[in-house]
């Protein structure tokens, strides 16, 4: 909680100023540039990067600053507008100083892809014969632009800062800021691993890109193969792949909660060696999903499995439909113990005088589980089956293991074609616009999945 | 006491002096594909390496090579921890280059290391020839072959068939035939890695390895393949083959089969299943048009303008002493050595894999060369099993991979 430190009254001129000074940073950092230029064989060939084109490049790891530096002045703006100076001082003072480290970090780059790939199309259009090798580095400086935008940083920061203080105000200021401080590393690392990525993924779905060389904006021409291109290959994967995820999310689910369901029942009637059977089923979810995978896989192996001998057949479990069986088996098992330990806790929390009324009332025990024990576990059932269904449309190790794209790719889900044609195919920009389309799905699932859970919170 | 403290004194001086006038060795990270057997081998020889000499000490680290192929480009585009060499497989070279990934080996720096291009397999060589630049230094060839069970062509009295050195498709059904009317029961031969084999066989029917008409975009779905694919469905349909999903190895290891289609590089893993076995080339439609596919493990050298001279220089150093004591690759990893110096050695003769280093043999490998080879690999490797057991048409298959890899060219 942040107390507005400049009550209710209008922003000051310093105050004003510093807005000023923090949209032109936002302002400037658009129209700002890289020069950059390499001399080979007496030709020298120059071209010029915007600051926002570089972002996207994302060509070296200095660049991530970007983002953080842009992000905290937005929030600085933020501050500032809602009156909380403070705040803004802080988020300004970071904007400044990572938007510094960049400049420092960028400039001793020799050799930026991002900024050999158009030099490198200069030198060959002015018809010069090279190699890689030739080029011995890239004579980096930045357009004046970037100075200004790092001095309205800088000028945002100072704006921000309150005057030469009392006691009282030193304390505001600790007070307002204690609560950024303990988010700070979180933030930080939100912004770079979270909001960075999630950034450049969007953006990347709108380009061609072949993770190498710098992505080309391509509109909509991605979504537009993959929806309605019926004869191209990601029509067919996104098809069959989303198809696919939604068959394992069906039959999976519902072992996913009567599974770990009856083991909590069984166990709340806490006979002897509960603890240890407790240990037992929650045990497989502190293994890998390649552990289990594998497990399994030999388990089923048609030749020598032990199901197979056990169960007196000769069936090829790798196929399907007896593929999907070894899936759901593998998932159920692997994913039951966590989620049997919520039902443990929710069945714990019913109060035992409900039994006992019931009980005096004459009430069976289908009656007592139908009418005291569900409706007491609502909620966790809900959480559940929300939580569940999420994590069951970002299946892909146990298919992959299982059967791969075999079979006509019967068992290939989505996630495995998002991965395969990202890193092993590098064509990042459609697998980006397929990895949009099954977060949309799983957005729209949660999103009435949450509603229906709000609707059975417990008063 | 005095004279014994300013002798202790003096002794300390001279041994620091000593320790700062001994230069440190140049670190070399080199990354390879190289894990399981393979990678402890190889470990080995780097080991031997650094214990040879104290100018240059090589730090490996070994991947899988899916993971090496995912990593690889990322690190060259951050330029950040990129090895100074680099074990990648031949068919990728083509495509490294035209991402400009690939710096080119300086031919004088490296020769004055001893690597020179007549020390190596021609066929092997040339292929990283792009340009007018050379990019790839080949450790070993390795090739898919035929492994036969000694004692059970004994036992069955097949050894007439591989007299000539060579098995063909109608020999193997005529073995097949005549083993199980002796009593055999188990598989005559296998369908394991599809790719691989499937490749033995159209170099066979094609000699020029044609993926691309025009080296661009896919011509995979032709005749010849479709004649390939015929042949293996033929195999299956006559019940020649293993089944689906079948552990193949262990089958050949178990004495329940006869006839197994693998890489050289299994040779140490039949050696110690206790197997008494003889290698062939790939199953052939005749003896003279035999190939078999063949793909080179190659140094290479990722773009990095921070790389010095003198590292090159260090790297080259270590490429030609892993190919004049490639030895122990050939005997503990069972490749096929690409240095030509291997022949030479007297013991490497009595290797089964020996005959594919004979250079009059050369043109019996077939190592592709397509600049979409990953593309290639992807959508070959889909179609597999499918096409044989009638899950797809073979007219189907084709006309899939060509679309896939069509298509991902134009969406990279």
């Amino acid at each position: 909680m942040t107390v507005k430190n400049e009550g209710n009254r209008r922003p000051d001129i310093r105050s004003l100023a510093a807005i000023l000074a923090a949209l032109a940073f936002l302002a400037l950092f658009v129209f700002a540039g890289v020069n950059a230029s390499t001399t080979l064989k007496e030709t020298t060939v120059s071209t010029v990067m915007p600051l926002p084109k570089l972002f996207f490049s994302l060509s070296s790891a200095s660049i991530l600053l970007i983002p953080l530096s842009v992000v905290c002045m937005a929030c600085a703006l933020a501050a500032l507008i809602s009156r909380q100076r403070n705040v803004a001082m802080l988020f300004a003072g970071i904007s400044f100083v990572t938007f510094g480290l960049f400049l420092f970090f960028f400039s001793r780059e020799t050799m930026n892809s991002a900024l050999y790939s158009p030099l490198s199309d200069a030198l060959k259009e002015a018809g010069v014969k090279f190699k890689k090798r030739d080029v011995k580095g890239i004579d980096v400086s930045f357009q004046p632009t970037v100075f200004l935008a790092l001095a309205a940083a800088g000028i945002a920061m100072l704006l921000s800062m309150p005057g030469p203080g009392r006691e009282e105000d030193r304390r505001r200021i600790r007070r307002d800021l204690l609560p950024y401080g303990y988010i700070a590393p979180h933030l930080f690392f939100f912004i770079i691993f979270f909001i960075t990525p999630a950034v450049y993924g969007i953006y990347a779905a709108f380009t061609k890109w072949d993770l190498f060389n710098e992505p080309v904006f391509i509109g909509l021409e991605n979504f537009k193969t993959m929806l309605l291109d019926s004869k191209n290959t990601y029509y067919q994967q996104l098809r069959n792949g989303l198809w696919n995820t939604v068959k394992f999310v069906l039959y999976s689910m519902p072992f996913c909660i009567l599974v770990p369901l009856t083991l909590a029942l069984a166990l709340h009637t806490k006979s002897r060696g509960n603890k240890f059977f407790q240990a037992v089923y929650y045990f497989p979810s502190l293994l890998s999903i390649t552990t289990v995978t594998l497990s399994w896989r030999y388990m089923f192996s048609p030749d020598y499995g032990v199901m197979n001998r056990f169960f007196g057949s000769n069936a090829n479990w790798f196929t399907p439909p007896y593929s999907w069986i070894v899936i759901v088996v593998i998932t159920v098992w692997w994913c039951t113990g966590s989620t049997m330990v919520i039902y443990q806790s929710a069945l714990a929390s019913i109060p035992q005088d409900h039994y006992e009324a019931a009980s005096v009332d004459g009430a069976g025990a289908w009656q007592k589980f139908l009418h005291i024990t569900l409706p007491g576990m609502r909620y966790p059932l809900m959480y559940t089956f929300v939580t569940s269904v999420v994590a069951q449309f970002n299946i892909y190790g146990q298919p992959l293991m299982i059967t791969g794209f075999a079979n006509r790719e019967a068992n290939a889900v989505l996630l495995m074609y998002i991965q395969e044609n990202a890193v092993k195919k590098q064509v990042a920009g459609m697998s980006a616009a397929m990895a949009l389309v099954l977060g949309l799905c799983i957005m729209g699932v949660s999103y009435f999945q949450l509603r229906l859970m709000r609707n059975n919170v417990p008063d | 006491m005095k004279k014994i403290l300013s002798l202790v004194l003096c002794l300390a001086m001279v041994l620091s002096i000593g320790a700062i006038a001994h230069a440190e060795p140049i670190q070399i990270n080199y990354w390879s594909v190289f894990t399981g057997a393979d990678g402890a081998t190889m470990q080995g020889m780097v080991d031997a390496f650094n214990a040879s000499q104290d100018e240059v000490f090589v730090n490996h680290t070994p991947m899988t090579a899916d993971d090496l192929y995912q990593k690889i480009p990322l690190t060259v585009q951050t330029g950040t921890d990129i090895p100074q060499v680099c074990i990648v497989h031949i068919e990728r070279i083509p495509n490294f280059v035209n991402q400009e990934m690939l710096y080119d080996y300086d031919l004088d720096l490296i020769a004055q290391a001893g690597v020179k291009e007549e020390n190596y397999n021609s066929a092997a060589w040339a292929r990283t020839d792009i340009d007018g630049a050379h990019y790839g230094i080949p450790l070993d060839v390795h090739s898919y072959v035929t492994y036969y069970n000694k004692d059970l062509f004994d036992q069955y009295d097949l050894n007439s068939y591989v007299e000539d050195g060579y098995l063909t498709f109608d020999e193997v059904k005529e073995l097949g035939d005549k083993a199980k009317a002796a009593g055999f029961t188990g598989y005559v031969t296998d369908l394991g890695w599809m790719r691989a084999q499937l490749l033995c066989y159209y170099g066979q029917l094609d000699p020029n390895l044609t993926l691309s008409e025009d080296g661009v975009n896919p011509s995979i779905n032709n005749e010849n393949m479709k004649k390939v694919f015929e042949t293996m469905k033929d195999l299956w349909e006559g019940g020649y083959t293993s089944v689906k999903n079948t552990d193949y190895s262990s089958e050949f290891y178990s004495g329940n089969m006869l006839v197994w289609s693998e890489g050289i590089w299994m040779k140490a893993a039949v050696v110690d299943a206790g197997i008494s076995f003889g290698m062939l080339p790939a199953i052939c439609y005749t003896p003279e048009t035999c190939m078999s596919w063949t793909s080179s493990h190659n140094f290479v050298q990722f773009a990095d303008e921070n790389r010095t001279e003198e590292e090159d220089l260090a790297v080259a150093k270590f490429i030609n002493f892993m190919g004049e004591n490639s030895l122990t690759w050939a005997k503990d990893a069972g490749q096929c050595p690409a240095h030509l110096s291997i022949n030479d050695v007297t013991e490497f003769a009595e290797y089964p894999q020996a005959f594919l280093a004979d250079p009059a043999r050369a043109d019996e490998l077939a190592i592709y060369k397509y600049l979409y080879w990953g593309l290639f690999d992807t959508a070959f490797s889909r179609v597999g099993w499918d096409f044989v057991d009638g899950t797809i048409s073979i007219d189907d298959a084709l006309a899939q991979i060509d679309q896939e890899i069509a298509d991902a060219i134009a969406a990279q």
